[in-house]
């Protein structure tokens, strides 16, 4: 029981306490944490309205919602979930863990961190209270893509606000994470000694630097063309709404590795602590990582087959698009490698990061199908694809959110968490993800287009299966809450080192680790 | 950190740097890099459809990052020495462009150093000067009893 | 032997199809066309890549996990890297791709093959309906969802066809080469046969093409495929292939109902404001119920009330004006596609309907003057 009051960081000397110590907080740790509950909040939300709108898919006919409402759903569950809750979950990994990483005292520039995080709550509330305001939130789909996002009502105003916050945020976030690393390593931490999950941010980071301007500048004219009588995407002012999907793809391919690669990162510290053997392959990983990156550049209108590109542009950005896979497949290939006469343990951050390798593979499968230009040109707007990226993006990015979580929360708390918690949650989750999302490959390729509120009936059997795996799904995460909340409140007292085989300088440190300062020296082999 | 018991005489100095893993042409270098890939985008993008909004945008970006990186590079020589000078404890700070100088009377001078290492500060005449802002914590601690210990041992020599 | 394991697998497929003929729940549709069959057959082969790589990669996952675990005694090795296994798996890969990307390459240069069409028809997308344009034939007409709103709400049982079925279908003759040209009037929408192995979006502005030739008769379903707002679930299309004598016959028959509607719909001949009211309640259900309902009352928030509008009941220039350029930003598109009667009808109905009772007649001759 002493053990609830021992979460304090530290000594409480020298900042305030109570709600300004957040409020003024420019400690990582303090940012991390925030970053990670702001996330958790986000998570709920998009998994609320998700909730929702399988609720209306349960059966054909139209039971719960309106269309319009229907479509305002499934825009804001894609934008809170891409902007509230992925991204700001990987920063606030990035937060906590880097600085422990490198040897850091803290990040760069703490103040600019505390600006960083605090921009994310007033986007969040634009993006909540739009569905408040007349006409309802913004119904074009988290793409936006004009001409029907310039149809939308205020709601599309206050996206558009939210996305200029985030992406400002993110801008920040990103200068911040590649100063850190590169300027902030430990005496003997060279790159090609940095953890992964250190490498992948960095690469992350860069990708972020390079397209948040332009996802700034797309919604800026969509703004111009909204109110202010430009004609960018308006065709019948001169303009063209295909340049929207190519500068939104521009900056959305790069945006869909910026919410992966941090996810292998995490994985790639995950497995060879409970393989008990070092990384295989490390300098392979870096320079896949890299290649992903750079390809994520000439890849995105893979996303516009359907479009009506000539020949050869479709010809160009399939064979770009299949030529991820060789890194990607690199990636996977090392996992297993590393595995391969190791002597696993399975805790839960292990169960987590094999779930993620089998079931990222298979979202990775159909994005080799999809990568197919003709077989896209079928399959493209369906729910094979809403299959495949559910498959790459819950099952990639949020399994790695959670397997990292399980990973340092002791380290974090200085408690273990509840193992048996930690494991139904892992096995919920991994079977009624693949009761909600298996059965959309198939209602994708038998033709159900995504995005519509009702359906033929030859769909019926598998909507149903998917929304009853949808609730089970929801309701596995109120697990994790209570996994968290057990865990942050006490338990087992967790060892500086943790898990046995875990490498690197944050289990150098005390758990929890003091607030300050790298307390020890960091020693870098 | 470098600190120096200069024999039995009693001249004691130390200086702490800060840590720079990015030398200043590493710095540029980044800049350049993200400077071109940032502007090349959104160029191409103004020149080629005609998309120039995203051009302030980069613009505005690169602004920061140069912020960003000019903040970095002036502190990068950012430095604290502390020594024994006679009568005094003479203390040196450069932080970004300028140089301040302390000079404490090692009589009056007090070592305050929280427990963790998390702080560590000189008192004289109730004003307080906090040092080691370039060090972890264990090296406070050490700077902290090697210098409680130097001054200790004058009063001593004094008594 | 390998040949005997070939048509066992054939006969296997072939049953697995005949078994989903109805309706294919698990797979593409049957394919009606050679593109859609080349799809199809690329799909196939690639699942099957792909069904081969997942057996190996995952086999020795699970055998690692199995046998390379603390619990069974499982010392751990500790090597790192291997350049010749890392090469090997970076190349086969390659290989791999390169053995998918040639087929796929020629079918996409043979999809993009829109030249020498037999019959060319342009398809317009509208919020939330397709027009028909028989570029060759001269023919033109509306196509929108016939699933009565009944079957939706669920106050009466729903058909075979629900939400896939429309009041004019798309005819076409098998065995010659249609090209559709996409267009939109308002927002993106896309033209999508799965049977047929074509989707192409249709944008505002622009015009796109594709092309599809049926094998055999029979009625193929599709929906719009891109987010087009609030009735995107709503506006399906359907393709009846015809053999080519029905074809034309279909043809004489749509000819001989657009001159009985031209006849009917004469601009010249005096409306009476019965006359307009009774045809603009037609129009108005095709053209203006998705949004501003049957009641007149709109969508609050979403779509303004017609019942009770300033514009609808003030001076009736202003509401053809409107009507005929749409309202920028707004979802209420141009509507010039329709003729003078239509719209003529159209606002005389709303003008004198639910508490609108101006009283007033708008005449074709009044739209006609108010058109560019």
């Amino acid at each position: 029981m002493e053990a609830a009051h021992a979460h304090g960081h530290g000594d409480h000397a020298h900042h305030p306490a109570g709600i300004m110590r957040w409020i003024q907080t420019t400690n990582h740790k303090d940012i991390g944490t925030l970053y990670l509950w702001f996330s958790f909040t986000m998570f709920i939300v998009g998994g609320v309205l998700a909730l929702m709108l399988r609720m209306e898919l349960f059966q054909p006919g139209m039971q719960v919602w309106q269309p319009e409402f229907f479509n305002q759903l499934t825009t804001m569950h894609g934008l809170i979930m891409v902007f509230g809750a992925i991204m700001p979950a990987f920063v606030g990994f990035a937060n906590w863990q880097i600085p422990m990483m490198i040897g850091a005292p803290d990040m760069a520039f703490a103040r600019m961190n505390n600006w960083s995080f605090w921009l994310l709550p007033p986007a969040a509330i634009l993006l909540v209270t739009s569905f408040f305001v007349p006409g309802g939130a913004t119904a074009a789909g988290w793409t936006i893509y004009a001409p029907l996002s310039t149809q939308m009502g205020p709601g599309m105003d206050l996206a558009i606000f939210a996305l200029h916050i985030m992406g400002a945020s993110s801008i920040m976030g990103s200068i911040n994470i590649v100063t850190t690393i590169l300027n902030m390593r430990a005496p003997g931490m060279t790159m090609m000694k940095m953890p992964l999950f250190v490498w992948t941010w960095l690469i992350t980071a860069y990708l972020l630097i390079a397209v948040m301007p332009v996802l700034a500048g797309a919604v800026t004219m969509l703004l111009t063309d909204r109110h202010f009588g430009t004609n960018f995407f308006n065709a019948a002012g001169g303009g063209d709404p295909v340049m929207f999907q190519h500068i939104f793809w521009f900056f959305g391919h790069p945006e869909v590795y910026i919410m992966i690669l941090p996810a292998f990162g995490i994985v790639s510290q995950i497995v060879p602590t409970f393989a008990r053997k070092p990384l295989f392959g490390y300098s392979s990983m870096v320079y896949a990582t890299s290649s992903i990156a750079i390809l994520s550049f000439i890849v995105w209108a893979h996303h516009m087959f359907t479009v009506g590109m000539p020949a050869q542009a479709q010809l160009f950005f399939m064979y770009a698009t299949m030529l991820i896979a060789v890194p990607t497949g690199v990636k996977v290939f090392n996992w297993i490698a590393t595995m391969w006469k190791g002597s696993m343990t399975f805790e839960t951050p292990m169960l987590w990061a094999c779930g993620f390798i089998f079931v990222f593979s298979m979202g990775g499968f159909t994005g080799l199908v999809l990568a197919i230009t003709p077989v896209d040109i079928q399959l493209q707007d369906t729910y094979y694809v809403v299959a495949h990226f559910h498959y790459v993006l819950v099952a990639g990015s949020l399994f790695a959110i959670f397997g990292g979580t399980y990973y340092w929360i002791p380290k974090w708390t200085g408690h273990m968490y509840d193992e048996a918690l930690g494991k139904w949650h892992f096995w919920l989750s991994m079977i009624f993800f693949n009761v909600t999302f298996f059965p959309m490959h198939f209602s994708g390729l038998a033709g159900m287009p995504r995005r519509i509120p009702d359906y033929a009936l030859q769909f019926a059997d598998f909507n149903m299966l998917s929304t009853v795996g949808a609730f089970g799904f929801g309701l596995a995460q109120l697990l994790f809450l209570w996994a968290v909340l057990k865990c942050i409140r006490g338990g087992k007292k967790a060892t500086d080192q943790t898990w046995e085989g875990a490498e690197g300088l944050e289990w150098t440190l005390p758990s929890p680790p003091p607030y300050h300062t790298f307390e020890t020296p960091p020693v870098v082999k | 950190m470098k600190c120096v018991t200069a024999g039995e005489a009693a001249r004691f100095a130390c200086t702490a740097r800060r840590n720079n893993s990015l030398s200043s042409s590493g710095r540029l270098l980044v800049f350049g890099f993200v400077f071109a890939v940032c502007m090349g985008i959104a160029l191409a993008f103004t020149v080629l459809l005609g998309a120039w909004m995203i051009l302030p945008f980069a613009g505005a970006e690169m602004l920061v990052l140069y912020l960003a990186f000019h903040h970095v590079g002036r502190h990068a020589a950012d430095y604290e020495r502390i020594a024994m000078e006679g009568d005094s404890l003479a203390i040196e700070v450069r932080d970004g462009g300028h140089v301040r100088r302390f000079s404490l009377n090692r009589q009056w001078a007090q070592v305050v150093c929280a427990g963790d290492g998390s702080r560590l500060a000189l008192r004289s005449h109730g004003r307080e000067l906090e040092i080691g802002i370039h060090m972890n914590g264990e090296q406070r601690l050490a700077l902290g009893s090697a210098l409680k210990r130097e001054l200790k041992r004058e009063l001593r020599s004094i008594g | 032997m390998t040949s005997k394991l070939a048509r066992l697998f054939a006969a296997a497929m072939a049953l697995m199809a005949t078994g989903m003929a109805g309706a294919n729940q698990y797979n593409l549709q049957v394919p009606q066309t050679i593109i859609a069959r080349e799809i199809y057959d690329l799909h196939t082969l690639i699942m099957w890549i792909i069904l081969a790589i997942f057996v190996v990669v995952f086999g020795a996952m699970t055998y690692s996990i199995i046998y390379h675990r603390k619990a069974a005694g499982a010392k751990a090795e500790q090597f790192h890297e291997n350049t010749t296994v890392e090469i090997v798996w970076t190349v086969i890969p390659f290989i791999i791709l390169i053995g998918m990307a040639y087929p796929a390459t020629k079918t996409i240069i043979s999809m993009k093959d829109t030249s020498n069409p037999d019959l060319t028809i342009k398809a317009t997308g509208y919020q939330w309906k397709w027009g028909y344009d028989y570029l060759q034939d001269g023919i033109s007409f509306y196509s929108s969802l016939s699933t009565p709103r009944d079957q939706i709400e669920g106050k009466a049982p729903k058909g075979e066809h629900y939400l896939v079925e429309v009041d004019n279908p798309v005819v076409v003759p098998v065995g010659k080469k249609v090209r559709i040209i996409t267009t939109a009037n308002d927002v993106i929408h896309a033209w999508w046969v799965p049977a047929l192995g074509i989707k192409q979006d249709a944008i505002p502005g622009f015009v796109r093409d594709t092309w599809f030739k049926v094998d055999k008769a029979g009625t193929y379903r599709g929906q719009c495929a891109e987010l087009c707002g609030k009735d995107h679930g709503f506006m399906p299309i359907v393709v009846e292939a015809v053999e080519p004598e029905k074809y034309a016959a279909w043809v004489q028959n749509q000819k001989v109902k657009m001159a009985k509607t031209a006849v009917a719909d004469d601009p010249s001949k005096a409306w009476s404001l019965d006359d307009l009211k009774a045809r603009g309640e037609k129009v108005y259900a095709s053209n203006c119920v998705a949004c501003h309902q049957a009641t007149g009352m709109g969508v609050p928030g979403a779509f303004p009330a017609l019942s009770g509008s300033k514009i609808v009941n003030g001076p009736k220039n202003e509401q053809i004006a409107l009507v005929l350029s749409g309202k920028p930003g707004t979802a209420m598109q141009s509507f010039k596609h329709l003729s003078d009667v239509e719209l003529a009808a159209a606002i005389t109905y709303t003008r004198n309907n639910w508490n609108n009772k101006t009283g007033e007649a708008v005449t074709p001759a009044d739209v006609k003057a108010l058109r560019k």
